[in-house]
């Protein structure tokens, strides 16, 4: 059965959803597929309420590692139906 | 309600403080801080910790003092383990030289992040037996930032189950 998520929405058609990893919790972001992909961060960790480091602190990657270019624009990913895609830290640092 | 930010009690079985702690130790024993995490679920307005998580970690010491830290790819691969599990961060554990307090570096980039999470600072690089009353520890309640808690609500907080 086809994913309805990660496709264009018919009635806006410039738009996709998106999932989102962080800290292990998913949550569904929706995107300009024009825009470039560092612009699902703010939403991503407002919606998981991940506060405790800014925006610019994470990084995108796919499931296998890759990290995504924060500048690419969404479409140029061509996002298959159902991926998942892990926001994570930068980097932790005690001291 | 859900949500880290409404658990109001966290429960934690004695081997995950165990775990954590004997890393914290080993390290210490080399001038190095540590880092360990408690990994888990919610249930309602309880969280019951099921897992520790030693990351893969690097300590630095030098004349500014000492520091521990993992990197991108460790907390995507920590990321991923925790979605395949069902699982979330509740805690931080890191530990210090000497006393315990969350440090400017601590409150900068803490690996647990979510609102309502903790972080436990261990004094002493661990030297002495666990004990969540010489621990400080904090809750990181946005915007006030990472607050600490009293004994008192430590003591509500978080149970340890022998």
């Amino acid at each position: 059965m086809p994913n309805e998520k990660d496709k264009p929405n018919k009635d806006k058609p410039n738009q996709v959803t998106l999932t989102v990893i962080v800290n292990g919790n998913p949550t569904e972001v929706t995107a300009n597929v024009h825009a470039p992909i560092h612009t699902v961060i703010p939403e991503a960790l407002n919606e998981t309420d991940n506060k405790g480091q800014p925006p610019e602190n994470w990084e995108l990657r796919d499931e296998p590692g890759n990290l995504l270019d924060p500048q690419r624009k969404i479409e140029e990913f061509n996002f298959a139906p159902g991926t998942k895609l892990f926001l994570s830290l930068k980097a932790g640092i005690g001291g | 309600m859900k949500g880290l930010a409404h658990v109001e009690t966290v429960l934690v079985p004695r081997r995950c403080v165990d775990e954590a702690h004997a890393h914290l130790a080993l390290v210490g024993r080399g001038g190095f801080e540590g880092f360990a995490l408690w990994a888990g679920a919610l249930e309602g307005d309880v969280f019951r910790v099921v897992d520790t998580i030693i990351p893969e970690q690097r300590g630095l010491r030098s004349d500014l003092g000492v520091c521990v830290t993992v990197d991108g790819r460790e907390l995507h691969r920590i990321n991923v383990w925790l979605h395949s599990r069902g699982l979330t961060l509740v805690a931080q554990l890191h530990s210090h030289p000497t006393e315990a307090y969350h440090s400017d570096t601590d409150d900068t980039y803490p690996i647990a992040t979510t609102t309502g999470s903790l972080s436990l600072v261990i004094p002493d690089f661990a030297v002495a037996p666990f004990s969540l009353e010489t621990c400080a520890v904090y809750r990181l309640l946005p915007p006030r930032g990472w607050v600490e808690l009293s004994p008192e609500e430590v003591g509500r907080l978080i149970v340890i189950e022998d």
